[in-house]
This record gives structure tokens, sequence and C-alpha cells, in this order.
């Protein structure tokens, strides 16, 4: 069996894949490649992909691609779903566009380029992909510093982000992006070093008591730790604020509903469960829920992930609002445009440690050799 | 707000109940109801099985075994030690009655087979117009449930007589108090309850009867210092618990080695106890608390190539068929399973106004080797749950209401 | 097509679960009733009606209880023990008299609390499943009624017992009580933030945490008022019967019933939600069912039978209703405007 599996992946492109593996100890982007193999051995005539690089760092998108144009070179048909117009062009010869549970056209991919496939999805004219800074954007004063923080996971960190900032925080899979800010946060707090926040030094404990010094996160997974799936978008909506500051709660919910049409949120209601509504409506709770304690310092762990263009963008104007409005926003993402377009630094980390930092100028080949570091660099090359 | 005050509550709560620990803790060494301080525990003995020991009940037991029965051995079930009679002139009747029967429950073999015994018993009745109809309620082995039930007979008030098998002796003694304040005649059968407002209370000798048969026997029959294994199903059962306190009692004075166990009536974890007890030396005796799982004791003996013990069941099928195929030295006592004809003949006592005993004791004799034989072939063709002195035998419906259950 | 949130929600009317429990209820009181008929006895009779309020309040306690819990993601198998043991510790300080009454009802439901606090502090702090905490809180709880205590312990005096036979135009006052507890929890879920906490905590543990939630305090708080209520359960059975018994919670069952008819009720046994309400409606709905069944002197196997079938039915109907709760964007046969 052992044997055969190897030559089913090879056939696909992967010969290196030990087939004797546990499925749990492999890697997300290892773990869909068993999956894609599966359908092979099963002789799939068409195989769908929903968002297969949703969880893969840049490097395994390319192992990603030669698989698929393998299958496509054994006849396979793929049908290929996903929000990175980028892989789209790169894989797809016939592009669908779907809006609001409705077919609204399907294409020879040669006929499209990325702004008539945005212009398409959103329905209207997109002026870019990102909202541009404010032109007299000056960095105030620190609003979060790090000195030689650690604890299990990340090491030595010393960074700061300024109020009305936004840092990006670059890194494959694993570089401890997420355990980062959640050490900020509180949630699993640094063990070492010092931390600030708008100059007063603190170390959160718990997450309780980083929103009580002023900090937000929008973590990476929305529906395991961001909202209550079964709760309603109010309540949702206002969960951080009567949880931390309950003789706020009334002012935010007065406040809700403008915060909300401000979101552009699309529910049936204020008491609509959220787990029925779209991915980026999710997010704009998961955003309301923070924007309803006003804080300090914004972490944001792949903001945009799962969303579609439309929310992307929506998601991108209430940073600038909140840098503009002097809140300082810490943000890792592992899509280098969204990094490099939106941040006004970047910091790449690298096995748990903070290994550079780039100007938003830097090209993308300038943070994956960073990331990767040299050897990685050229094999992601 | 309200959260304050709640939780106010709970710290307030949780102080107390700090210090009243040690109250509720001196509560329980206090003599209890039924306990008896003045028995000496004997030797060897778990705290728990001296305090269901009551000596006096004990040696009124003692004496019953021995008694001279009012009535005729062939029909047992109206057979009483003589004593005191309740007088029921005011309730005698020719108008078929409405019965109330407020069960405990119907959730073992033993009173399973009861109450088949007691339905046809009142199709009987019903057939020569004593009894109108009996409405029964089960209450699941619940004793607020039974409650419910009886006060619910009470408010339909449309019972002429109440049938009450308590499901606890204390629990049910303000609700039987209020059945009798109805006026009516009730009627207590098999546990009995803390009040002596019963126009009659049915039961066979009882438990320690029970033990004292069984623990004479294997005495009898076995040299003092044998090793006896006593299987128990489960504690804290009144009638169970006595059966073993008055064995223990006998087994410890005459010498033996008793080592007892709870085994949930489980065949597989009976196996395991007596395989565990043969492998740690001889097994001369085995007392049992119900007959049920007597076979899969006697399977672990056979399993091991050992000896048959000197062994007590019950007087149920699959028991009374191993100790016949095996030609045992055994005892099959018996709880009187025909107990539960006995008060709707009371009803037709009372219906003729004839007087009851106002505790009516009845037989309860052991199956001994010799009658062995004659109590499998009164029951041929019953199933392995059905008990041998049911009594039914000349009751319409015989055998099939029995053997189709 | 789909309506833009705004200030004035647009809100659609759909049953609740809740509403469905009672809509149920009413199916089966009226069933119950046509049966009863139908068999020649009377149903809507005041003892009749006071039996199946009775049973309704004992069972009503501890499922009051139970859905706090279970709101909280966690689950209490320890109540029959607690309300044997309040009974116990009530009967064996209200030997003395009515001077005990005070002390008695005290004592019980501070030593209910501290049982149940015990048992939260093991859930959260030790992070035992409240399955398997509960679970072993109980057996140790029954191993010490088992050895200490023989049949029935202490009494409680007339003046106690008051409480167990006294109606109010009709109704027992136990369930008047139990009502009174309804509304209270239900106040605790709603109005306040520590409800709020509740159903957070029982959606998602780690999302009430990063919202800055105290975790441990609501499922604590919540054990230690479910077993309360247990205790004022074996309190109401230590008036109903006058002594205290080692087994009169594990007779009732009410480890197994209560969940049953918590989840009967609509309230979701992974946690986060639910409502007492709904707890309150299926608390009927089995004593309902129940009685019907004593009085059509139904066998005691098949009311079994019955009863789970009721459970199962009720809880399929409820997990089909939630796949069909995902409103539709389309509907069939009317063209929605792009």
């Amino acid at each position: 069996m052992l044997r055969e599996t190897r030559e089913l992946l090879s056939s696909i492109g992967v010969p290196d894949l030990d087939p004797a593996l546990p499925v749990r100890q492999l890697s997300v982007a290892e773990q869909q490649i068993v999956e894609i193999a599966k359908a092979v051995s099963l002789d799939a005539k068409v195989i769908s992909m929903d968002e297969p690089t949703a969880a893969l760092a840049d490097h395994e998108v390319s192992l990603l691609y030669r698989i698929v144009e393998a299958l496509t070179a054994r006849g396979i048909a793929i049908l290929y779903v996903s929000h990175r117009l980028r892989e789209v062009f790169d894989l797809c010869s016939t592009i669908t566009v779907l809006k609001d549970g409705r077919q609204v056209g399907t294409y020879p991919a040669a006929e499209l380029d990325e702004r008539g496939l945005v212009r398409l999805m959103v329905g209207r004219e997109l002026s870019a992909f990102f909202p541009d800074r404010a032109a007299d954007a000056a960095p105030g004063e620190v609003a979060l510093a790090l000195e030689g923080a650690g604890n299990g996971f990340v090491d030595d960190i010393s960074l700061e982000v300024r109020a009305g900032e936004i840092v990006g925080l670059a890194g494959l899979q694993g570089a401890g992006r997420t355990e980062l800010l959640s050490a900020i946060f509180g949630a699993d707090p640094f063990t070492r070093g010092s931390m600030r926040v708008g100059g007063e030094a603190l170390r959160p404990r718990s997450p309780r008591h980083g929103v009580r010094a002023g900090l937000a996160l929008i973590t990476e997974d929305r529906k395991g730790q961001g909202l209550s799936l079964s709760l309603t978008v109010a309540q949702n909506a206002l969960g951080v604020v009567r949880a931390v500051f309950p003789g706020r709660t009334a002012a935010a919910r007065t406040e809700l509903p403008s915060t909300l049409e401000e979101l552009a949120l699309v529910a049936r209601g204020l008491d609509q469960e959220v787990q029925f509504l779209s991915g980026g409506n999710q997010q704009k709770v998961v955003l309301a829920r923070w924007l309803a304690v006003a804080p300090r310092v914004v972490l944001m762990d792949e903001p945009t992930r799962g969303i579609d263009v439309g929310a992307k963008y929506g998601v991108y104007e209430v940073m600038r609002r909140l840098t503009s409005a002097g809140v300082a926003i810490l943000m890792a993402s592992s899509e280098l445009p969204e990094v490099l377009g939106m941040s006004d630094r970047v910091l790449v980390m690298r096995d748990g440690r903070l290994v550079g930092a780039l100007p938003p100028s830097a090209s993308e080949e300038d943070v994956l050799a960073l990331a990767a570091g040299a050897e990685g660099a050229e094999a992601a090359a | 707000m309200m959260r304050k005050r709640r939780m106010g509550l709970t710290v307030a709560a949780l102080a107390a109940a700090t210090m009243l620990a040690a109250c509720s803790t001196d509560g329980s060494v206090s003599p209890s109801a039924t306990g008896d301080a003045s028995a000496p525990p004997p030797a060897e003995t778990q705290a728990s099985g001296g305090e269901w020991f009551d000596q006096a009940v004990f040696d009124e037991q003692f004496e019953q075994r021995s008694a001279t029965f009012e009535g005729d051995p062939e029909t047992p079930w109206l057979q009483y030690i003589d004593g005191p009679m309740t007088d029921t002139a005011e309730w005698a009747s020719d108008e078929p009655m409405r019965v109330c029967f407020a069960n405990a429950s119907i959730s073992n073999p033993w009173r399973q087979t009861g109450f088949i015994t007691m339905q046809q018993q009142l199709a009987a009745l019903q057939e020569s117009g004593v009894i109108e109809s009996m409405e029964v309620r089960d209450a699941g082995d619940d004793d607020n449930t039974q409650i419910a039930d009886i006060d619910f007979f009470i408010a339909q008030g449309d019972c002429d007589v109440y049938i009450i098998s308590p499901n606890s002796t204390a629990a049910l003694t303000p609700a039987v108090d209020r059945a009798c304040e109805t006026g009516k005649p009730v009627i207590v059968f098999d546990r009995g309850v803390d009040t002596d407002c019963a126009t009659t209370f049915i039961h066979p000798i009882g438990g320690y009867a029970w033990g004292i048969d069984t623990a004479e026997f294997l005495i009898d029959n076995l040299e003092p210092g044998s090793n006896i294994v006593a299987l128990r199903i489960l504690p804290g059962v009144d009638v169970l618990e006595h059966r073993w306190a008055a064995a223990e009692r006998l087994l410890t004075e005459a010498g033996m080695t008793v080592d007892d166990h709870f085994t949930g009536a489980d065949p597989t974890e009976i196996k395991s106890i007596i395989t565990d007890a043969l492998s740690a030396g001889e097994v001369h005796g085995v007392w049992m608390d119900a007959g049920d799982g007597a076979v899969a004791a006697i399977e672990a003996f056979e399993d091991a190539g050992a000896e048959l013990p000197v062994m007590t069941g019950e007087d149920e099928m699959s028991f009374l068929r191993a100790w016949d195929e095996r030609g045992m030295t055994a005892l099959a006592p018996v709880y009187s399973n025909f107990q539960w004809r006995t008060p709707l003949l009371a009803v037709e006592m009372i219906a003729n106004g004839e007087p009851v005993p106002t505790e009516w004791v009845l037989p309860q004799e052991p199956i001994e080797e010799d009658e062995r034989a004659d109590a499998l072939a009164a029951n041929e063709g019953m199933p392995d749950g059905h008990y041998a002195r049911f009594g039914g035998e000349d009751l319409p419906g015989f055998p099939e209401a029995w053997q189709d259950r | 097509m789909s309506a833009v949130v705004g200030a004035r929600p647009v809100r659609r009317r759909r049953l609740s679960t809740t509403a469905i429990v009672f809509i149920v209820l009413a199916a089966v009181l009226v069933l119950s009733a046509v049966l009863v008929t139908a068999a020649g006895k009377p149903f809507f009779t005041a003892g009749n009606l006071a039996a199946v309020l009775t049973l309704m309040s004992i069972l009503g306690f501890v499922a009051i209880g139970q859905t706090l819990v279970i709101i909280a993601g966690s689950l209490d198998l320890s109540v029959p023990y607690v309300v044997s043991t309040a009974s116990i510790i009530g009967a064996g300080v209200m030997a003395q008299g009515p001077a005990g009454i005070v002390p008695g009802v005290l004592a019980a439901l501070a030593v209910s609390a501290g049982i149940g606090a015990v048992n939260g502090l093991i859930v959260t702090g030790l992070r035992v499943h409240g399955f398997i905490a509960t679970l072993g809180v109980g057996l140790i709880i029954s191993g010490w009624l088992g050895t200490s205590f023989q049949g029935s312990f202490g009494s409680a005096p007339p003046e106690f017992r008051v409480i167990g036979a006294t109606l109010i135009a009709g109704v027992p006052l136990s369930t008047i009580i139990m009502l009174a507890c309804a509304a209270l929890a239900a106040l605790l879920l709603h109005r306040t933030r520590l409800g709020h906490h509740l159903y957070a905590v029982g959606g998602s543990a780690s999302v009430a945490r990063l919202s800055g939630v105290r975790t441990k305090v609501p499922v604590v708080v919540a054990h230690a008022l479910c077993s309360m209520l247990a205790g004022l359960a074996g309190l109401l059975l230590l008036a109903r019967t006058s002594v205290g018994s080692p087994t009169i919670g594990s007779q009732g069952g009410y480890d197994l019933m209560s969940i049953a008819a918590v989840v009967l009720g609509g309230t979701l046994l992974a946690g986060g939600v639910g409502s007492v309400l709904g707890t309150i409606g299926g608390v009927a709905i089995f004593a309902v069912l129940d009685n019907v069944m004593s009085v059509l002197e139904v066998n005691p196997f098949l009311k079994d039978f019955i009863r789970g079938s009721v459970i199962v039915l009720a809880v399929a109907l409820y997990a089909w209703r939630s796949v069909q709760r995902r409103p539709p964007r389309f509907r069939p046969g009317k063209e929605a405007a792009p």
C-alpha cells in the first residue's frame, strides 16, 4: 500500500511526501495534497477545490500550482474556487463569476483582466485594491512597544507601533505571527521582556486584562475564536463591551445600528444569528464588536481571510479610518500584496523571531527572501 | 445589581456549608430511627452491616419461623399467625368494590410474577362479583410518584378500598395516613409503613427469617471455619440488607469465614468474584441474597474444576433447575410470592364484613431438597424468572398467564 | 433583495423553538384529554391537575438548574445525590422540631451550593468535562449516603410539611415556588451580565475568553445555582415524605430526566442556546405524558418506550429545524429583483 501511495504521490508531482506518516502530523498544505491524492486515486474526472490556498503560505502555493498543472495534463477538470485573483488568472482557462448567489457570467480567462473581473464581482468599479493613505499621515506617539519580549512560542521580540500607523507582520505559515499577536493580547501571555501600551508598562495576563489596557484582537479563526456563531448580530457586537466595560453597554447599544450601517453589514436584522451571515459580513460583526470598545491598539490576524473583494475593501477602509483617528494597527497577513499595500512598515518573522523590517515599497520577493531565509527564498523563487 | 446579590448569596451559602459540614456528620452518628444501639456489633463486621441489624426484630422473626399458622396449609396465602384482628363490619357490602392499587413498581421478576398472580386473582374476584374494577398506578420505584398516586386516588374520591405496596417505609407513612383518613379500608402489603392505621398489613415473616434459614442451613452442612462467599445484589435496600444482617450475624458467630461482595446481579461480575475467590483458596459455601445469578456462580465453580459448594439461592426457577441438574447440597429460601394474592382476598373478606388480621404474617418456608422435585413439577414450563411459591395454580389463566409474560 | 441592516432591522416572524415546545405541550394536552375521556375517565379534575403540577415541580427545580449548567456548556449528573443530601440534612436538622426549620433549610441549601461550587471548580479549575466531574462527585456523595444512612433519617415537623400539602387556588405551593425560581432564573439569563456570559461561555469558551469574559465565574455560579435548586427539590421532597431519604434523588432519576426535559425544551446540549421557559415546557410535557399514562394504566415498560420516543422525536425536530433555519436567499416562484 505504501508503494502504491508513493507512486500516486509521484504522479501528481510530490514524490517526497512520506506515505507512512499520520495525517495529523502533516502541515495544512500536505494534508491538502493527501486530499487531492485521494480524489485522484478514485479516478475523479472533476476535482473541486474551494479556497485551496486559504491556509497556505506563498511557497506552498507554488507546489499546489504544480499539482494542478499535473492534474490538468492528465485530463482531469479542475473547478477552482478562490478569492485570490492572481491564482485565478494563473491557473484557470475559464472564469465564472457568482455574485449574491447568482451567476454573473462565464468568460474565457484571456478576455478578462483583474480590473474587469473585480468590476464583475463587486458590480461597480473599484478605484484601487487598497484605499490611499491619508495625505497628512504623520505617525503619533508610540502606542505599543515591546522590548525583548518572549514566551514559549516567540522570542526576543522588540517592536514599536505608533498611533495612526499600520505595521504589517509577514512570515511563512508557522513563523509565529499568530502567536505573537495572542501574546501581546494576553491570550498566551509573555513570560519575559517588557511591553508598554500608550507609554504605560503593562504585560497583559489575560485577554480581559489586554482589553482593559486598550487592545483588540481580530483573530484569524473567525468562526472558532472570533464570534459566537449561535448568538445574534447584536449579542456578538456587544459581547466585548458588555464583558469588560459593562457601564458602556447602553451607549454601545445605541450606537450599534449606525456602526453597522457604516460597515455596510448585510443581514436580516440585529437578531439574526451570525452563523447565517457570509464570511465578509461576519468579519464586519467582528469589527463592530471591537469598534464598540474604542481600542487604542488593534491587532489583526489575517483580517481578510476568506472574504470577497468588496468586503476586503471595506475592511481596508475601516483600517484607514481607524488610523486617521489615531489607532495603532499591527496586522499579520499571508497575503503579501495586502501587507505591502496597507502597511506603513513591514516586519518579517521567521521561526518565532523578528528577522527584519522593510518599507512598503519593498517587493514581494524581498519579503519572501527574508521570511524564508536564504535557501527558502531560492526554493520559493 | 442582580448579579451582585446572587453572588453574595452564593458566597454566604458557601461559608455556611463549611460551618455546617461538621453538623451534619454529627447527625449521622446519632441513633437513627431504625438503628438499635443495644445490639453489640459482631467481630469483623463492616460498619454498615451492624447498623442494619435490629435484635428485637431478629428475635421476633426467629420465633415466627416456628409459629403455628391459622388456616389451611393448602392455601398458605390465607394463613396467618394468631393475633389482633380488625373488625370490618362497617365496610360490608353487596356491591362490587372499586379497588385502587398504588404499586411501588414491577421492576424486578419477583414483583412481575406477583403482579401477574394479583391480576389473575382479580379476574377471579371480578367473576364472582366481589370486585368491580382495580385501578393501578405504578410509581416506578419513586416515593414521590407514589405519594402523588395515593393523593390522586384520594382526590378522585371513588375508591372503595385502597391497596398500597409501599416503595419505602417512612416516606410513604404520611400518604398512607391520609388514605386512612378517608375512612375507607386500607390494605398495605410487602413493605410496611410507620403507622398502624391500615386495616391490615400483609407480609411474609421477613428478611431476618430468610437470613436465619439460610445461615442455619450452611452451618448445618459445613464445618466451622469454612470459607463462605456471600453474593449480594446491592447495598441500601432494606429487604436485602435484613437478609444479610441476620445471616452474617449467625455465620460469624458459628466461626465461618465470610467474604461478601456486591454483584449488581451481573452474571459476569458474579463469575469473576467466584473465580478470584477460588484462585485464592477453597470456597465451601455460597450465600445469595436473591436467586438471580445463581447459575453464573455455579458455572464459575465448574469452569474452575472446583467441587460445587453448599449453596443457598431462592425459589426462582433458574436456581431450582440448576440445583436439580447438578444434585448439589442446597436450599431455596422463599420470600413468599403468593402474598400478592392476599390483599385482594382481604378485600373479599372486608366486603363480607369478616375480621382480618391487623398484622397478617404469611408463612415463609424454604424449599428443601425433598420438596424440590414437587416444586419443579408444579412449575413445569415456567420461565426462569418465575418463582416456585407464586401460589396461583388454582387461579384462572394458569399456567399461560405466567408463561407468556 | 436582502435587507440591509440600518437603524430599523427587518424582523421576519419565525416560530422560536420555545413556541414549538409549547405547541407540542398543547398538542399533548389535547391528545391526553381525548385519550383519557375516550377511556371514560376524567382528565381535567382538580385532583389530577394537582398531581400533574406536583410531579412537575420537583423535576422543574432540577431542570431549571440543569438549564443554567447546560447553557454554560457543562452538565450536572450529581443532582440526584444532591437532592438526597439536601433531604437528609434538612431532616437531620429539623428533627429537633419547628425551631429547626430555618436552620435546616439554610444548611441544606448551603451544603448543596457548596457541592455545586465544587463541581464548578473541578470543571473550570481542573478542566475536567462536566459529565465526568459531576459523575465523580455524584458517586462520592452516593457512597457517603450509602455508608452513613440506612433507610430514612431524621424527620420534618408538620409546620414544614405544610409546604408539600398546601394548595393555593388549586395549585400546589411547591409549583408556585418552582415557577418563581424559573422566573428568577430567566431574569438572570436575559437581564444580567452573568446571564449573557453564560450564553457566551457555553457558545464558545475561547470566543468568550478572547472577548475579555472571565470564563470560569459563570460556570462555577451556574453549577452552584444548579445544586442549590436540586437542594430545594430535596427539601420539597422532604416536605412531602416527612423523612430524609438517602435514595430519594436516585429514585426519581432526576439526572437524566432533567437533562431530557432541558433538551426537550429546546436547549442545545452543546451549550450556548436555550431558555428556562422552554425547559418548563419540557418538564410539563413529561408531567402530562406521565400522568396520562398513569391514568390509562400503561405498562411501565411501554411508558419508558413512549418517553424515549418523545425525546428522540422532539430533538430530531429541533435538529431538522436548525438545518432549515438558514434564511433562504431565493424563494420558489418569486422572481427576486437583482
